[in-house]
């Protein structure tokens, strides 16, 4: 099943071309800006390099979130328009599914961990090990002491961190947590195509992908003005 | 290229998710517009989040009918045009980001058109014979703007607002006086029954003889005190009246500007353009006095004058014949400026 997946939601810009078998192609730039410029030429070099003719595209996988708003957008229009022009299926892909993806073989806990800035992180908690990750807790918004605090539901021995929260955290959550503190290496820390892409193909086999007008942004936040008229409503009952 | 050239014209600069199939630049096919008003009415004002995030749900859908309604395929379309800037850069990077997929997906050339450059050319859709050079007034909620054309991209920028767009001003004192969002349509509705006489408010940057900048921020301070002062004296205000005076006013500064222009540069014709150019008091006065000169005004109909697909469409239509293409890289310039030079 070839597909082609992308991932606009944090500051990597990243793009893969793959299917069961193989990742035939995968190209990812971590320089934070501008991936409404880059996107559309790396996806026509992995096409260009790899020698894949589009039209042999069965489907698309992309990230939805949640991660930057305008991120998460210029993924899903660049998405939709593909799906669109091609006449194929998309799935949508949680970022933080596939970031934990990429360790499903994993027996401890994972948790990744996104900059969600006002000091929280997009988080979730899975167990690995099996033939198939365990989800613990959904995606939420969370604090360092939140999430502290939900840890300590938890007697695993360790706890996996991954996501690009985890540099600029690294150093509390280890005091905080000792030795159950251990860290993804560089390679699958951080998000990635082929994640999207492996996690993506799971999808598939179970709901064949669904047509571009359904593909939906996985924010989690409401637009601020919105948070602050329903918060005005609600104080002033 | 065949006879019929055929460009979808994607527009999503602002609040309206619209796309439309124009053919050689002149003829509509079709134009679907999706309007947010009422997402964004509770705020009196567009929210860009919002606005954004509802482009990303119905553009598909919007791109979808225009194709039906048109009866045509992608097979059969020649260029991709979008609106790139200046625009709201959350909006726009929808509207680009899908097009650049859909472009290469189709292989077909991707056109990058300046929204108000579209909006001039909505007057390329009325069947009117335009002939170089020309002036146009591109009025509306986001711009203020004279600006004369030798020819397809020669654009020269005469003068534009350095405040305020007129449209804008429109939509707050509308907000100021309750009377809902967007404000222009109802305020013009409402002056027809009021009296321009009853107030006297400012024509700024009239008298400078030389200067065909337009300032409007000091009509709308001087409207939104009247209104203030008038209710702290407890007095009824009389909103028909504030809107006709209003209204002149402004209609005032853009025909005198308008006429300052057309003897500097002795065009035969003249363009409106914008959504403050489906303001009828706006035309009767602009049609009037550029008729004393001799001067043609050609307008485009209603529904082109506010934010749409199809005069995306017409502009990407010589756009492509000047070979003014995009790349792959192509981004949304939120402050493009006009001039291409
Ligand atoms: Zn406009």
């Amino acid at each position: 099943m070839l597909l082609l997946a992308l991932d606009t939601t944090t500051g990597i810009c990243s793009v893969a071309l793959g299917d069961e078998e193989k990742i035939l192609a995968e190209y990812l730039l971590n320089i934070k800006r501008t991936h409404s410029r880059r996107l559309l030429p790396l996806i026509a070099s992995l096409f260009k390099d790899s020698g894949i003719n589009k039209n042999d595209l069965k489907g698309l996988a992309v990230n939805i979130g949640p991660g930057s708003f305008t991120g998460i957008r210029i993924g899903l229009a660049t998405a939709k328009g593909f799906c669109q022009g091609l006449d194929i299926p998309a799935v949508g892909v949680m970022t933080l599914d596939a970031l934990a993806e990429g360790y499903i073989f994993y027996p401890g806990l994972i948790c990744p961990i996104l900059d969600a800035r006002k000091n929280q992180f997009y988080t979730a908690l899975y167990r690995g090990g099996g033939d198939s990750l365990v989800v613990l807790h959904p995606v939420a918004a969370l604090s360092r002491s939140e999430l502290l605090a939900l840890l300590k539901h938890y007697d695993d021995p360790d706890i996996l961190f991954l996501g690009d929260a985890v540099g600029p955290n690294r150093e509390s959550l280890r005091a905080a947590l000792g030795r159950r503190y251990k860290e993804a290496p560089l390679p699958f820390r951080e998000n990635r195509a082929s994640l999207v892409l492996q996690r993506g193909l799971k999808i598939w086999r179970e709901t064949g992908g669904e047509p571009s007008h359904a593909l939906k942004p996985f924010y989690l936040r409401l637009p601020e003005a919105e948070r602050r008229r329903r918060e005005k409503r609600s104080g002033g009952r | 290229m065949s006879t019929k050239t055929l460009i979808l014209g994607l527009e999503t600069s602002c609040d309206d998710t619209a796309a439309a199939v124009v053919q050689n630049g002149r003829t509509v096919l079709s134009s679907v517009v999706s309007s947010q008003d009422n997402l964004h009415h509770r705020f009196g004002g567009v929210v860009p989040e919002i606005a954004s995030r509802r482009h990303l749900e119905v553009i598909t859908v919007v791109i979808e009918e225009a194709l039906d309604e048109a009866g045509v395929g992608f097979d059969d379309l020649d260029g991709l045009a979008v609106a790139y800037g200046p625009g709201l850069v959350g909006s726009l990077l929808v509207g680009v980001s899908l097009a650049k997929a859909l472009a290469f997906t189709l292989d077909l050339p991707i056109i990058g058109v300046n929204h108000l450059e579209g909006h001039l050319y909505a007057n390329f859709l009325t069947g009117a014979a335009v002939s170089f050079p020309v002036l146009s007034l591109v009025v509306s909620g986001g711009h203020t703007s004279l600006i004369y054309m030798e020819g397809h991209g020669q654009i020269e920028v005469l003068g534009k607002t350095r405040d305020d767009a007129a449209g804008e001003v429109f939509d707050k004192i509308a907000r100021a006086l309750g009377l809902g969002f967007p404000g222009g349509p109802i305020m013009e509705k409402l002056a027809r029954r009021g009296d321009a006489a009853a107030f006297t408010f400012p024509r700024a940057l009239m008298l400078e003889e030389k200067n065909l900048d337009f300032s409007f921020s000091g009509v709308k301070t001087a409207v939104l005190n009247c209104i203030q002062r008038e209710k702290e004296k407890g007095r009824r205000i009389a909103p028909p009246d504030i809107a006709a005076a209003f209204q002149e006013a402004v209609v005032d500064v853009l025909t005198a500007k308008s006429l300052r222009a057309v003897k500097e540069k002795k065009v035969r014709q003249f363009l409106l353009a914008g959504g403050v150019a489906a303001n009828g008091e706006l035309r009767r006065r602009l049609r009037q006095d550029l008729l004393a000169e001799g001067v043609e005004l050609i307008y485009p109909p209603v529904e082109y004058c506010t934010d749409n697909g199809a005069m995306i469409g017409a502009a990407g239509y010589y756009y492509l014949l000047q070979g003014r293409l995009a790349g792959w890289d192509l981004n949304a310039v939120p402050n493009l400026a006009l001039d291409l030079s």
